[in-house]
């Protein structure tokens, strides 16, 4: 539920960072700079965490006896306090709330509308990434800190990003007892509400148009990216980036249109900042950033160069563009990431068919009007956005694995060109009021009509009872029941991995990998489920162990309706890091069956919790 | 005088021609407007709705209930239901010929911005399952929902007063590993001995197999239905009446109700609880 007790803490998440950034640059430069506040925020996520990292490296050779979770309050009280004093004796010069109230209250409105239309019939968050990166957040809490995610848990196997975001949702976390749940829904809300508003700027700053930049902020609520790149309803390191991109490139824009350019520490912090959040997204990010800098600030050169070889130019990239589309099925990289990165390698008709799915035919009919639109109007900083976008997306159609997550980044531009697009037409009629306020209600029902069709299949296949989540509330309810008896002691659940994934940051009992253990649990898990000799399965069990954090302690086995399911699958599902079993289900008969077997064997197998979704056992060796 | 009225009926003119020129360009962004939408693509089976721990739903055969993704269905359809004529025979609504020939038309695909505007619909809640079918008779199948209890509605129009049926047989098929007994513990489903002892130790419940004959009479009126592979119980319920049996044979429990010849459409009935247990289902017995 999101209320405003729930917002406090994700509102914290960013207020903090930009108070600590202001109070570090703000005084740092003579003139005003467009949007301070994302220079800011990204000076001060990057002080806190390197501050933190640095503190935790001294601190272990100084006094390893104190332990990171005791400290981790110290500093972040500290930020506050010393940030909020700085704040105040600051001037305010460069606050200009004035300019943002009426765009922040429009995407605050539209981002609460939508969020709560996606959250309809569903009481649960549908970020299925949020347990994994819980179960970083609360071992960061529990004292096991380091820059590298797969250091601090083993449910990290991919290191795509360090733990940045992860010390940013712990601090903001631990000062207030929000549920999970509750925390994740506020934070998803504010993050939704930050890129509409980036989608109404980034518009704003180019054209000037305020019709335009309204058409860029419904579109960018209304179309739910759901496939890959999640943009506005999933809060995850690659939309926490894209955000930071969003804002850094509106300021960047928003300085060129005064003719004048960001100091290049500017341009540093932003381009830090964007790869300490995320490797992959951030380094595509920071190219098109930087190389937005380097173009406007060697333009004159560039300008007389492309002018003289124009045609040339063009010629060379569509033809390069073209080959390297065609040619990227050839190059194999699917075995990135223990085989999951197969599973995210999308052929042309796969992505067209996604695209389908999230747009239905507004891309293709409207966009190519806003592109020809601003091909006529030949406005410079336009056409620079057009060849970026059309860079974007060259990167996107390529045939290799995760080329759709780019689209993360790529979507404010082909919003901003399909708001162009119906800007075009809009203005044959706007001379009639009554038409064009109707223009304006036909298109907002067309976003809804595309937004729930797409939220209709997304989520399909995830009726649960009257409901339509990814987890049952009987799971949560046995988590809660693990965290009282067995929470943060020296204990390993075994399960499948769906049921690891969930248990894991509701319960604070570690698993092996949750969701992406590795292949020596999932071939122990096979073999438990071809053997009836309990006395074998309890000696299996505890043969499994978490190589980050060890345990000698108990195990305990969950079985769930998941777990039955998950163990009748084939054994290449089993073993494929790509297959789990999302949608939640209850225990039958035949699971209750397999359930009384353990049961008979009270020696190794002891009942310590049972609801109808899942049997917990205490194993004995 | 003259230019004066020259004047506003020339302003007027202009004023009709712009807002009409307006108005063709406001029909085409609505036209693109309607073109973009009409590239969503729909979900298969449209709306979902939940009945206790079940959902229920439109297929291309009918309106099944099912749970998640067993791949088990309980199915209400026309290839099935059935009517008796005068002369003893029973036929069901669609022949096994009109099946084979494609010789049917239901609403199961419809015209693509209908569906879009049922898509809708199922998401904010507002529609329960429904499905037509035409052959030469007229079958409409519509529910109504409250919490876990299911009515289902089977409207039917036959083509002239020579096939006029005497009884009218709505029908429910079941799985092959289903347990399918009465509130007296008698078992209507083949099922091995171990099955039945678990079925004892789990449930505390004894069943006996009576497995004489192929088509039974349920005197009660009420057939309890758990799926070994789902969670949750079926209760079907007949009314006052009907009849309930359980053909095993055909895997269907049926409920007949004798009917009176008229020319109107006839509507048969058929009423299914789910419970999420056998604990709740029994409280209800």
């Amino acid at each position: 539920m999101i209320n405003i007790t729930t917002l406090i803490p994700a509102i914290f998440l960013y207020v903090l960072p930009t108070l600590v950034g202001r109070a570090i640059i703000k005084d740092l430069y003579k003139r005003s700079l467009s949007y301070p506040f994302i220079s800011y925020f990204a000076t001060g996520i990057s002080t806190l965490y390197i501050f933190t990292l640095l503190l935790n490296f001294i601190l272990r050779f100084i006094f390893p006896d104190v332990s990171f979770s005791t400290f981790l309050p110290a500093i972040i009280l500290s930020f506050t306090v010393v940030g909020i004093i700085l704040n105040l004796i600051q001037n305010v010069n460069d606050i200009h709330l004035r300019n943002y109230i009426l765009p922040f209250i429009f995407s605050i409105v539209l981002a609460f509308l939508i969020y709560n239309l996606w959250q309809f019939n569903s009481p649960y968050p549908f970020n299925w990434d949020i347990y994994e990166h819980q179960t970083l957040v609360n071992t960061i809490l529990n004292d096991r800190f380091s820059f590298i995610a797969s250091n601090v848990t083993d449910t990290f196997g991919f290191n795509g990003y360090p733990t940045i975001l992860h010390t940013l949702i712990a601090s903001s976390q631990i000062f207030f007892n929000t549920p999970i749940f509750d925390y994740w829904n506020s934070i998803s809300y504010i993050h939704f509400t930050f890129i509409v508003l980036a989608s109404y700027l980034f518009a704003k700053e180019i054209t000037g148009n305020r019709t335009i930049s309204i058409i860029s902020g419904l579109l960018s609520a209304l179309i739910f990216d759901s496939n890959n790149s999640f943009t506005t309803l999933f809060f995850i390191p690659q939309t926490f980036t894209a955000m930071i991109f969003m804002f850094l490139f509106i300021q960047l824009i928003s300085e060129i249109k005064k003719n004048r350019l960001p100091s290049l520490n500017i341009i540093a912090i932003g381009t830090f900042s964007l790869l300490l959040n995320h490797y992959i997204i951030g380094t595509l990010a920071s190219i098109f950033y930087i190389g937005t800098y380097l173009y406007y600030r060697y333009n004159a050169l560039i300008i007389s160069y492309i002018n003289i070889n124009k045609r040339l130019a063009l010629e060379i990239g569509l033809f390069v563009g073209l080959l390297t589309v065609i040619f990227s099925p050839s190059i194999s990289l699917g075995f990135l990431n223990n085989g999951e990165a197969q599973t995210f390698t999308a052929s042309l008709s796969d992505k067209a068919e996604a695209m389908k799915q999230i747009y239905g035919f507004l891309l293709v009919l409207f966009v190519p009007i806003g592109v020809s639109a601003v091909l006529r109007r030949k406005n410079e900083i336009e056409i620079f956005i057009l060849i970026l976008m059309s860079g974007f997306l060259t990167i996107i159609l390529l045939q290799l694995p995760y080329m759709a997550k780019f689209y993360v980044l790529a979507r404010i531009f082909v919003h901003f060109f399909a708001a162009i697009g119906i800007y075009t037409i809009f203005k044959f009629f706007k001379n009639s009021k009554l038409l064009y306020i109707n223009s304006y209600i036909f298109l907002v029902l067309t976003l809804i009509g595309i937004f729930v069709t797409n939220a209709s299949n997304w989520k399909g296949f995830l009726h649960y009872h009257d409901i339509l989540t990814q987890v049952s509330p009987l799971e949560i309810e046995a988590a809660d029941f693990l965290k009282e008896k067995y929470g943060n002691g020296n204990t390993l659940l075994v399960s499948d991995p769906a049921t690891a994934h969930i248990l894991e940051p509701f319960s604070s009992i570690n698993t092996q990998g949750g969701a992406y253990m590795n292949t020596n649990t999932r071939g122990i898990l096979d073999e438990i489920s071809k053997t009836t000799n309990t006395k074998e399965v309890a000696q299996k069990l505890y043969s499994i162990n978490d190589a980050v954090n060890p345990t000698n302690g108990k195990r305990l086995l969950a079985l769930s309706g998941r777990y039955f399911v998950w163990q009748n699958s084939s054994k290449k599902n089993k073993y494929a890091l790509s297959y789990d079993v999302w949608y939640p289900k209850d225990l039958t008969f035949e699971d209750e069956k397999i359930i009384q077997q353990f049961k008979e064997d009270e020696t190794h197998f002891k009942l310590i919790y049972q609801n109808p979704a899942i049997a917990i056992f205490e194993v004995s060796k | 005088m003259e230019q004066n009225t020259q004047r506003i009926t020339l302003k007027i003119k202009n004023t009709i021609t712009r807002f009409l020129k307006n108005l063709v360009y406001f029909i085409i962004f609505l036209f693109l407007l309607v073109a973009s939408l009409y590239g969503a693509t729909t979900p298969q089976n449209k709306p979902i709705k939940a009945i206790g721990t079940m959902q229920i739903a439109p297929f291309k055969d009918g309106i099944s209930i099912y749970q998640g993704h067993t791949g088990e269905y309980y199915v209400f359809s026309p290839f099935n239901d059935y009517a008796i004529n005068e002369d003893q025979t029973r036929s069901s609504y669609i022949s096994t010929q009109e099946l084979t020939d494609n010789k049917f038309k239901s609403t199961f695909k419809e015209f693509h911005l209908i569906e879009i505007k049922k898509t809708i619909e199922g998401y904010l809640g507002t529609i329960n399952p429904s499905i037509n079918f035409r052959t030469q008779k007229n079958i409409k199948y519509s529910t109504n929902i409250n919490k876990n209890r299911l009515t289902i509605n089977t409207d039917i129009s036959f083509p002239d007063n020579n096939s006029v049926p005497r009884i009218l047989g709505s029908t429910i098929s079941y799985q092959g590993t289903d347990f399918i007994f009465d509130t007296k513990g008698n078992l209507y489903n083949y099922l091995s001995d171990n099955d039945i002892s678990s079925f004892k130790n789990i449930y505390k419940i004894h069943l006996a197999s009576s497995l004489d004959e192929l088509r039974i009479h349920i005197p009660d009126g009420k057939i309890i239905i758990v799926n070994p592979h789902m969670t949750g119980v079926i209760v079907i319920r007949s009314q006052k009446g009907q009849n309930l049996w359980v053909n095993r044979n055909f895997r269907l429990i049926e409920v007949e109700k004798m009917i009176t010849p008229k020319d109107d459409r006839y509507t048969t009935t058929l009423h299914v609880e789910v419970y999420k247990n056998l604990e709740e289902a029994q409280k209800t017995l």
